[in-house]
């Protein structure tokens, strides 16, 4: 199915659709809808049925089909009175389906069958009984019919032409010359097949393009506007000339057109046939070319040539070599025949002729011929029959060898007489020699007979022959030195030695034989005389395998003995390890066999020379239960290579010691990786282990301190406590009864015992703050670190703001560096700041201008910080007790306190691992110092 | 039984002195009732032992509690207080020499109202009994009427 034809299926399925889009409109207006479902199946049936079809037989059917089938249904279930109602409708549809779709037969059968429900519906009368209604609807049908076969018509002439079209496309595309057609403004219309291959442009990139500027040629434009005209005046034209490919590549073409005329002659088109001619032109330019060549070699030949031809014998040609041979020109001697000229002898002439004709060629035959002087000259004389022109004729050669003639005649003469002399003599040595030569070609031995003093072989063997690689015949006739056989020392020597001796023995040297080998020969040569001339026999013995066998033993041995140095060299090294190393190192066989031991082992195991060891087991020096563990370890390494890594162990030694030590035994391998035994490594870790079992000690010692002072912590926190309860309680007492006695009975004690009274109360009350500060003293040292980043500047702040508040009636200056921060326990700080400024307030409280400060020491290398006051002071010799318990340096009149605040300041200080220190002196004040 | 009872528990005889002593002389005329051990305390409260006719409702104003007591210590006698129903808003009162801070967060901890250490200066003892009835029997509208 072709393009054209799908799209009218699609068509004919789109009308059909739409038809029925309308019929259901129709109906909607009309408001018949009871039927609506009939309408439906409808379209589904036509829809389906289409498809089915299609796939059943083919679209062409299916449409054919789907016509009749809508036809029918239209007529079918139209209601009526259809025809006046949906007249408009058929008019329309009918045509336009069968017009576009069906073939004939489906027209005319449809209609037919149309007419016919159209009739058997007429049977319930209405407006089909009116003729005039039936006349117009088979006109209608008529119409139809009559459309249909209209176009049916046009479509076959349609489908004809393009046949024909095809066809000749088709004609065209199988030859093999390429047909080009330009229309009148030379567009190319036509480009068949055998065009794109001989041009390489295909007929999609040319059709409609000038054709010029596709093809390219040799012409000149002027010579092309001749072509032109004369086509004009033709009607044709041929021409051979050179076109471009689309590559470039020129072709040979040879180029028949034709040029189309109107009526009115003017030029319409052109029809090209045109035909690569390139191996033709080639074969040509070939002919020309040999031909050349044979004039050529014809007149230039050394050897007399004639051309002849054979009918009349006349001459067609005759070179130069002839002419000087005959003493006449080329010109006397061309159309004459031989016997015109005189030159041949008519008896050999006669006897040549006759072996053309039997042989048809004539080699080598020696004749006499005549040249014009009359001299005879003898030539060696060649024939051959040629066919110049299909006129048989023959090419004669002709050699003169009249000298060599003569001088052959004199050889022979002389050769006669020495043939003579030479067969007696044979016949005397043919014997011997015959024997020799049996020996000398069987020999095994390269044997060489060679003539002195250029060395050059008279006679060689098969042996000397395969030796060197040169064949008997290559070897014959040369010298050595020509074949390079031997280096020109080496011969020398040989040759000295005849000299001298007459002879060398068992020489050996290196011949070079002909593929650039060397070979290694054992060579004698004996002076010998042959015919009276010195000669050489020389024999020779290939030595090259023995030579290199030599050669490997010798390598052999040299390796074998750097192994062996290599070998010593590491088995010193080795048995330096062995007597050095302080580990243990043992070496056993596969039955747990010591093979050899270390010193430091060998000496353990009480034995001097540890190869005293070699051959025993661990059985005969340890304990059973050791010695039996060690084999069963060692005998599962060898098995399953269980390897033994650090293990330690504790080993009982023949002289008594226990040592601990840590082994590691590996599997022993010989050069094939076989397990040949087991090798261990003992280090002596007892030292290390004692060093442990010291540090468990320790460890133990001080968990029992630690646990210790935990309990004397506890105590001394249950201590704490009962004296923070216990102890104050009586002094409450003390204080108590003391008051109530003053306050009852004061005015009946005399005022000494008031006063008295008053000492208890004030002494009990001081045991108070003693009591207090001893157990903030204790709490503190108990107290862990909780460190932080703090700012000591903004605390001391805080401290002397609440001084200054509680006692406002002092004047004092505070000079306080700023944001001087520090790492340390906020709680235990202020504190501690709070013990050191309330010091310097203390102290202070007699100076009319107090000054307090506090401030970082610059040029320290640690962070010192420092309180200063200008107060009291003290005497620095008693700078030492500043900082113990209860120790005061001024009178508790003048300054109160219990002597416990430095304390707890020092402690604190030391918590936080720094150091507090004082300067002072008595009368100008103070400073404390501490770091953190 | 009146109105605002005290109940003031205290093994030693001295402090019990003194501090009927620092009552009187701040003039707070409530009945004072005296327990001198833990064991005592809690059958006083919850009407046990010697104390069995007492009626459980008729509750203190004010319990002024000592730490270290023989028998059954201030702390636990102050748990027994907070888990029963019936006394567990009563207003309790550490009095003791105690100042270490396990003591103090302790005694908070279990629910007591207020946390005091005698001073060993009696006219401080006395000013702090003053400031004590002052606040917990007049000032302060306890729980229980």
């Amino acid at each position: 199915m072709n393009i054209t034809q799908r799209n009218t299926t699609y068509i004919t399925l789109g009308f059909q659709f739409a038809a029925m889009l309308i019929f259901l409109l129709g109906r909607i207006f009309t408001h018949a809808f009871d039927d609506l479902n009939l309408v439906g199946t409808g379209i589904a049936f036509i829809i389906y049925g289409g498809l089915l079809f299609a796939f059943w037989r083919g679209w062409e059917y299916a449409r054919h089909v789907s016509v009749v089938m809508m036809t029918l249904l239209i007529a079918i279930i139209l209601p009526e009175p259809f025809v006046t109602i949906y007249a408009p409708f058929l008019i329309l549809l009918g045509p336009i389906l069968a017009l576009a779709l069906a073939e004939p037969p489906w027209v005319i059968g449809s209609a037919v069958l149309t007419i016919a429900i159209l009739l058997w519906r007429a049977g319930g009368e209405g407006v089909y009984a009116s003729p005039i209604t039936l006349i117009i609807y088979a006109m209608l049908i008529t119409g139809l019919i009559v459309s249909r076969l209209i176009a049916e018509t046009a479509y076959n002439q349609v489908k004809q032409a393009k046949a024909q079209i095809e066809y000749q496309a088709s004609v065209l595309n199988h030859l093999n010359d390429a047909v080009i057609a330009v229309d009148g403004q030379f567009h190319i219309t036509v480009w068949n097949r055998a065009a794109e291959t001989l041009y390489g442009w295909t007929a999609d990139e040319v059709l409609g393009h000038v054709s010029t500027e596709i093809i390219r040629s040799s012409m000149a434009t002027a010579e092309r506007e001749k072509v032109l005209k004369q086509l004009a005046e033709f009607g044709e034209y041929r021409s051979e000339l050179i076109q471009y490919k689309k590559d470039g590549t020129p072709l040979y073409v040879e180029a028949n057109t034709i040029s189309f005329l109107d009526k009115a002659r003017k030029f319409t088109g052109l029809l090209s046939v045109n035909r690569d001619i390139g191996e033709r032109k080639r074969a040509e330019k070939a002919l020309e070319h040999s031909e050349e060549r044979f004039i050529k070699a014809f007149h230039s030949s050394p050897v007399a040539m004639t051309i002849t031809e054979v009918k009349a014998g006349r001459i067609i040609d005759v070179n130069l070599a002839w002419s000087q041979l005959f003493g006449c020109s080329r010109e006397e001697a061309l159309d004459k025949t031989s016997v015109e000229l005189g030159v041949t002898v008519p008896e050999t002439r006669q006897k040549i002729m006759q072996e053309i004709e039997t042989k048809g060629f004539v080699r080598n035959i020696e004749t006499i011929v005549k040249n014009r002087d009359g001299e005879d000259h003898s030539v060696l004389l060649s024939m051959e029959g040629i066919s110049i022109n299909d006129e048989p004729c023959v090419v004669t050669t002709m050699i003169d060898i009249t000298d060599r003639k003569q001088a052959e005649e004199e050889v022979l003469k002389l050769n006669t007489e020495l043939e003579q002399r030479v067969t007696e003599r044979t016949g005397q040595l043919r014997e011997s020699e015959e024997k020799f030569s049996k020996a000398f070609l069987a020999s095994p031995a390269a044997v060489s007979i060679a003539s002195l003093p250029d060395d050059r072989y008279i006679n060689v063997n098969e042996a000397l022959a395969q030796l060197t690689g040169y064949s008997r015949e290559e070897l014959i006739g040369r010298t050595t030195a020509e074949l390079k056989l031997v280096d020109d020392a080496a011969r020398e020597k040989i040759f000295e030695a005849i000299r001298k001796y007459g002879s060398a023995r068992n020489v050996e040297i290196q011949i070079h034989t002909k593929s650039n080998g060397i070979a290694e020969v054992l060579t004698s040569i004996e002076q010998i005389d042959i015919g009276g001339r010195p000669c050489t026999l020389s024999v020779n013995y290939e030595i090259t395998e023995r030579k290199r066998a030599e050669a490997e033993v010798q390598r052999l041995n040299d390796d074998l003995k750097e192994r062996q140095v290599a070998l010593s060299h590491a088995n010193g090294l080795l048995q330096t390890l062995m007597d050095n190393m302080p580990d243990h190192i043992y070496f056993k066989d596969r039955d747990s066999r010591f093979i050899q031991n270390s010193k430091s082992q060998a000496l353990m195991m009480g034995v001097h020379d540890p190869s005293e060891v070699i051959g025993r087991t661990d059985f005969d020096f340890f304990p059973k239960d050791h010695a039996q563990r060690s084999y069963n370890e060692e005998q599962s390494l060898i098995k399953s290579e269980q390897l033994i890594l650090d293990i330690e162990e504790e080993v009982l030694w023949p002289d008594g010691r226990i040592t601990w030590v840590s082994t590691t035994k590996l599997p022993l391998r010989n050069a094939q990786a076989q397990v040949t035994g087991t090798f261990g490594i003992s280090r002596d870790i007892t030292e290390r282990k004692q060093a442990e079992k010291d540090i468990q000690k320790l460890n133990e010692d001080l968990k029992q301190r630690a646990a210790q002072l935990e309990i004397s912590n506890q105590e001394l926190e249950s201590f704490s406590y009962s004296v923070s309860h216990d102890l104050r309680a009586p002094l409450r007492s003390i204080d108590g009864f003391s008051h109530a006695i003053l306050e009852d009975y004061g005015e009946q004690l005399p005022a000494e015992a008031r006063s008295y009274l008053d000492r208890v109360r004030n002494a009990a009350q001081r045991m108070a703050e003693l009591i207090d500060d001893l157990l903030n003293l204790s709490r503190i040292s108990r107290s862990t670190l909780q460190t932080s980043l703090i700012d000591l500047s903004l605390i001391v702040g805080e401290i002397t703001d609440t001084l200054q508040k509680s006692y406002s009636e002092r004047e004092i200056t505070f000079s306080l560096q700023p944001g001087l921060m520090v790492e340390g326990d906020p709680r235990l700080l202020k504190i501690a700041l709070e013990n050191l400024l309330n010091n310097a307030w203390k102290f202070t409280s007699k100076k009319e201008q107090a000054l307090i400060e506090f401030g970082k020491l610059e040029e320290t290398e640690e962070q010192a910080f420092y309180i200063r006051d200008n107060g009291a002071g003290f005497n620095m010799a008693y700078v030492d007790k500043l900082f113990a318990v209860f120790q005061r340096l001024h009178a508790i009149n003048d300054y109160p306190g219990t002597g416990v605040g430095l304390a707890i300041v020092q402690r604190i200080i030391k918590i936080h691992g720094g150091r507090i220190w004082a300067e002072g002196e008595e009368g100008k004040g103070a400073t404390f110092y501490f770091t953190l | 039984m009146t109105e605002k009872m005290i109940l003031l528990v205290e093994d030693n005889p001295d402090d019990e002195a003194l501090t009927l002593r620092a009552l009187k002389k701040n003039n707070i005329s409530n009945q004072v009732v005296i327990v001198r051990d833990g064991a005592e305390a809690l059958d006083f409260l919850f009407c046990s032992g010697e104390y069995a006719a007492r009626d459980i409702y008729d509750l203190p104003q004010l319990v002024l509690l000592d730490l270290n007591l023989p028998k059954v210590d201030g702390m636990e006698i102050l748990r027994r207080i907070r888990e029963n129903e019936t006394t567990r808003l009563l207003p309790v009162v550490i009095l003791t020499s105690s100042k270490e801070e396990q003591d103090i967060l302790m005694g908070y901890k279990l629910g007591a109202n207020s946390y005091v250490r005698k001073p060993v200066d009696f006219e401080k003892f006395v000013e702090a009994v003053r400031q004590l009835g002052l606040y917990w029997l007049v000032l302060n509208e306890g729980p229980l009427k």
